[in-house]
């Protein structure tokens, strides 16, 4: 009979203390991303004042608040605006996946990968970020979602420290967040009846805000042989 | 030049790092090139949040929420980590496995389960976390846990052998 710990321990290794190069690079890293989620937050409370102004003179104009469906906001960081143009969505008419049905695509985006339990959208050529590897590498590998959108089903919904926004699609509660690193990008995880999570997660830099993503998830449709994501 | 927060998450790194590479290992079932990434992965989003961090009612608690997160948000390798899984382990009996062979065929066992089953069993069975605790890390309710590791037990022990000290738990 084998001890589960013994096991686990000798699979776990023995937990070697960091070089000096791996903390200095940990500690780049870290600023590297909080100098972007920086930077975009900046740019996007600009983009806001300016969005703010725009509604305060159509008010003016019109002697009467605009009406809005926009829940208040939850505890938590709110999606930033994007200071990106957005790519607009165009009706999609390629080949419809099994597991899902996708009404709109980003203009000019083709649908990468699709499965069972999701599907990864990409723009058509190399991504705009050169940093996500040598050529294009990382857009013709499904397997990243690196600069692309990626969408699938799950258990849970958002990780409730994240906070975020609360929306409806469809008539279906959700919430548009951002994982930790995300600057511009956004998450949403949209609760879809008996089925779990939509989960569409918007990489950063793709210039979508709000609106976009929301239109975007209004448009995908979990079929009967979609089935949960794992891990 | 170091803030504050530089300084305080250096300390983290050196006490802390090895921990964690450690606990990735077992969560991706020994893939040392897959644990190191979400090492840093994790390392990365504490370090943008590293004022939360300090804040946390629970600072273990929020570091390993953010490894699991590391492991099941992404992104990055979505499609590839999402193994496919099987109703069952393929037959073999415990007496069959060489002695120096156990960790591999435990290492084979655990890479059978889905991840969030596996991040389960390690923090419930090799950190000795209580229920309550795990269902904190992976973000579900304690049922979820107790029936996860439940599952999971039942498909290592055509490696780990029926041990009645698991039962109990």
């Amino acid at each position: 009979m084998m001890n589960l710990y013994d096991g686990l321990e000798r699979i776990a290794g023995p937990g070697a203390a960091p070089t000096p190069e791996q903390i200095e690079a940990d500690l780049a890293r870290g600023r590297r991303a909080l100098r972007r989620r920086r930077l975009f937050q900046t740019g996007g409370a600009s983009a806001f004042a300016v969005a703010a102004v725009a509604a305060a003179v159509a008010f003016a104009t019109t002697g009467a608040p605009a009406s809005s469906t926009t829940t208040p906001l939850a505890e938590g960081p709110a999606p930033a605006v994007s200071t990106l143009v957005p790519t607009k969505l165009v009706a999609y008419e390629g080949e419809q996946p099994d597991a899902f049905e996708i009404d709109r695509v980003p203009e000019g985006w083709v649908l990468q990968g699709s499965d069972e339990g999701g599907l990864v959208l990409a723009p058509e050529g190399p991504l705009a970020d050169p940093s996500t590897g040598p050529g294009d590498a990382a857009n013709s590998d499904p397997h990243s979602f690196v600069g692309k959108i990626a969408v699938m089903l799950q258990d849970t919904g958002a990780p409730a420290d994240l906070g975020g926004k609360k929306v409806e699609v469809g008539g279906n509660p959700g919430v548009l967040t951002k994982m930790l690193d995300q600057t511009d990008g956004s998450t949403l995880f949209l609760q879809v009846p008996d089925r779990g999570y939509l989960v569409i997660q918007v990489w950063d830099d793709l210039g979508w805000g709000e609106k976009q993503v929301l239109e975007f998830a209004a448009g995908i449709h979990v079929n009967e042989n979609a089935t949960k994501s794992v891990g | 030049m170091k803030n504050e927060r530089d300084e305080q998450f250096h300390r983290f790194v050196v006490t802390r790092r090895a921990g964690l590479v450690r606990t990735a290992t077992l969560l991706t079932a020994g893939d040392a090139h897959l644990a190191e990434d979400l090492v840093q992965s994790t390392l990365t989003k504490l370090y943008v949040a590293w004022p939360a961090v300090q804040r946390a009612d629970n600072p273990d608690g929020y570091v390993r929420r953010t490894l699991v997160n590391a492991l099941t948000d992404e992104r990055r390798r979505w499609w590839r980590r999402r193994e496919r899984t099987v109703a069952e382990l393929p037959e073999r009996a415990a007496a069959e496995i060489p002695g120096g062979e156990i960790s591999e065929g435990l290492r084979a066992a655990l890479k059978e389960l889905p991840p969030r089953m596996r991040a389960a069993l390690v923090f419930r069975y090799f950190y000795d976390l209580d229920v309550a605790d795990t269902a904190d890390a992976l973000g579900c309710s304690e049922g979820t846990v107790k029936s996860q590791t439940a599952r999971a037990l039942d498909r290592l022990r055509a490696v780990i052998g029926d041990n009645p000290s698991l039962a109990l738990r």
